[in-house]
């Protein structure tokens, strides 16, 4: 067994509190799940790892731009209705918010993944 | 009675603030310039969102952009401010590992600090960092004045008054409370916001008599305005805010710093979701209940628009509500100024005291080591003060200095923060002028160039980038320092 990182040594004073049969056993489990999961990545991957995030965001954030304007002067005088606000507007406006909120979603799921970072030296 | 509930909503703030941090630096086993200007690395995903939100949004965001969609812009004005839709995710996604990476192997709790590892320039540090003070006590000069004229014309109390209240309060729980006191009162007043813009959307859509009311009232109110995207705005004026207020915000470095604070790459993904719905409705929902408000008054006999909002509350809700409401936009000014504050304290102790006039000598480290934990809330405390009686009477220079303080921000960190990211020709030559020069352009350009309305922090922002890479590749033959590219990529 390694060490706990620094970040889980609050589990261990924890542990050490709560001494109530199986909870600890339950809580343990739980810890070194979350432990093992988060990948162990060189630095080389981690900034490959960066890069790629950072892709992703910007393609999103590009996304929203893309349709905020297109939709908006396409649809501008057009007379439509939407929502009960001109089309042009409701359109715009609400995509943006609904495509933003669906591409974090997609981001985090799909790109976004969990490191560690390196620890800072304790002074 | 409403002064006294503002009063007690102060004080409760404070109070939370400075406990916390107390409670905070019990946990960490961080030095205490760590603690102080960063809160030991340790917020979470929610504290993390509403930081970022609360800074981002200012007293702009509830009084004057509102304020100007329901007196003259109509759904344009709405419009405009979707563009801040993206804003928190696009900074933290694009920013906050790389920021966190970076500033744990080096130490770093400031954006200048970022920049001192990343092209170890010393012109740089000291031009950017002088730069960001200067234009952070012209924007901490807004933002008093904005707080103090809110609550001049809720209770009626002396403007002056007013101002010394409110600064004392916001002053005396960063100073003592650091970092951690400003992330958890952020997310307070995050909470406040958020409840202000649903309380203010739900009466005016009372008050208007739903959607078919409101478009009716429109029409009469703001005909031909209303409805028309480009009636006011050009086309050029209209894309360019998707520069200043779009991608243009990975150059604030109120906002970035937080990149540097946050426990890990769970709470990094929490606030970008967190952040992502936070902003959308704060931010969008305040200008669209703003602009369907327009509906509500057919000529309302108001000075500036600024005032336009605190009429319409006034006018629509109960009083109690009301009382609440205007809580939301000084909550709004108190989390953008504790931001600039802590962040201009730790630019003089931090980035200009202990780089440049302790150095390496041994005996002064050793000194300041000692007295940083006294020096860091005095600056902080002394600073506020200043800034507080700058605002009673402003000197000509801060009114330069605010028209260009969101602008010029951005031009002067943009390229050396995002270029440095992923580019290993990013040397500090190119740093240091495309930084340089792209301030220069912007204001050159706010006078001189007018091409089809475009704000001149897009060309600011070009020719920066444009000087980044040409100058990056002209110098960046050789490479970087191999400490450089260790603690950076």
């Amino acid at each position: 067994m390694k060490p706990l990182n620094s970040k889980y040594r609050w589990a261990e004073k924890v542990f050490k509190k709560i001494k109530i049969g199986k909870k600890v056993i339950y809580l343990k489990f739980l810890i070194w799940y979350s432990y093992f999961t988060m990948k162990k990545m060189t630095k080389e991957e981690k900034h490959q790892q960066c890069m790629r995030e950072i892709k992703g965001t910007l393609i999103v954030t590009v996304l929203c731009f893309l349709w905020h304007v297109a939709t908006a002067f396409i649809l501008n005088g057009k007379g439509l209705y939407f929502l009960g606000m001109p089309a042009w507007f409701s359109v715009s406006v609400f995509g943006t918010i609904v495509i933003a909120l669906v591409g974090v979603r997609y981001l985090l799921k799909h790109v976004f993944v969990d490191f560690e970072y390196d620890d800072e030296e304790e002074d | 009675m409403i002064l006294s509930i503002l009063i007690i909503y102060l004080l409760l703030n404070a109070i939370i603030g400075i406990w916390y941090n107390r409670k905070k630096s019990r946990e960490s086993s961080l030095n205490i310039e760590k603690k102080y200007y960063i809160g030991g690395r340790s917020m979470n995903g929610l504290l993390l969102a509403m930081t970022t939100m609360a800074t981002y949004t200012s007293v702009s965001s509830f009084v004057s952009g509102p304020g100007a969609a329901g007196m003259t812009f109509g759904y344009a004005q709405v419009w405009i401010a979707a563009v801040q839709v993206p804003v928190t995710f696009f900074i933290l996604g694009v920013l906050g590992n790389k920021l966190a990476l970076v500033s744990r192997r080096t130490g770093s709790v400031t954006v200048a600090g970022y920049l001192k590892a990343r092209y170890k320039s010393d012109v740089l540090v000291i031009v950017t960092s002088l730069l960001m003070v200067a234009f952070f006590i012209a924007q901490m000069i807004s933002q008093f004045t904005g707080g103090a004229t809110l609550i001049q014309s809720i209770t009626g109390l002396d403007y002056k008054y007013s101002l010394f209240i409110f600064a004392a309060v916001v002053i005396i729980y960063t100073a003592f409370g650091g970092f951690s006191a400003v992330a958890i009162t952020d997310a307070i007043q995050g909470f406040i916001m958020c409840i202000g813009t649903f309380l203010f959307l739900f009466f005016v859509l009372h008050a208007g008599g739903g959607l078919s009311g409101i478009d009716a009232g429109l029409q009469q109110n703001l005909p031909g305005v209303y409805d028309n995207l480009i009636a006011k705005y050009k086309p050029g004026t209209l894309l360019s805010f998707w520069i200043l207020v779009g991608f243009g915000v990975l150059g604030l470095p109120q906002t970035a710093v937080r990149s540097m604070g946050f426990k890990d790459t769970r709470s990094l993904h929490s606030a970008m979701w967190i952040g992502a719905i936070t902003c959308s409705f704060v931010v969008v929902g305040m200008h669209l209940a703003g602009a369907w408000a327009g509906a509500l008054v057919d000529k309302a006999n108001l000075p500036t628009s600024d005032y336009f909002i605190p009429y319409i509350v006034q006018r629509i809700m109960p009083k109690p509500l009301a009382g609440l409401f205007l809580a939301a936009p000084m909550a709004a000014v108190m989390s953008t100024v504790d931001s600039l504050l802590i962040l201009a304290s730790a630019a003089i102790v931090k980035d200009l005291w202990r780089t440049y006039v302790v150095k390496d000598d041994p005996v002064k480290i050793a000194k300041y080591n000692k007295s940083v934990a006294v020096i860091s809330p005095v600056v902080t405390l002394l600073f506020g003060i200043l800034v507080t009686f700058l605002t009673l009477d402003p000197p000509d220079i801060i009114f330069f200095l605010n028209m260009f303080a969101f602008g010029g921000l951005e031009c002067t960190f943009f390229w050396p923060l995002v270029g440095g990211l992923f580019w290993k020709k990013g040397t500090k030559q190119a740093a240091v002028v495309s930084s340089l020069g792209a301030a220069f352009t912007y204001i050159f350009c706010h006078y001189n160039v007018k091409i089809a309305g475009i704000n001149a922090v897009a060309w600011g922002l070009l020719v920066g980038g444009l000087l980044y890479f040409i100058v990056g590749r002209i110098t960046g033959k050789k490479g970087l320092d191999q400490d450089i590219l260790d603690n950076c990529f």
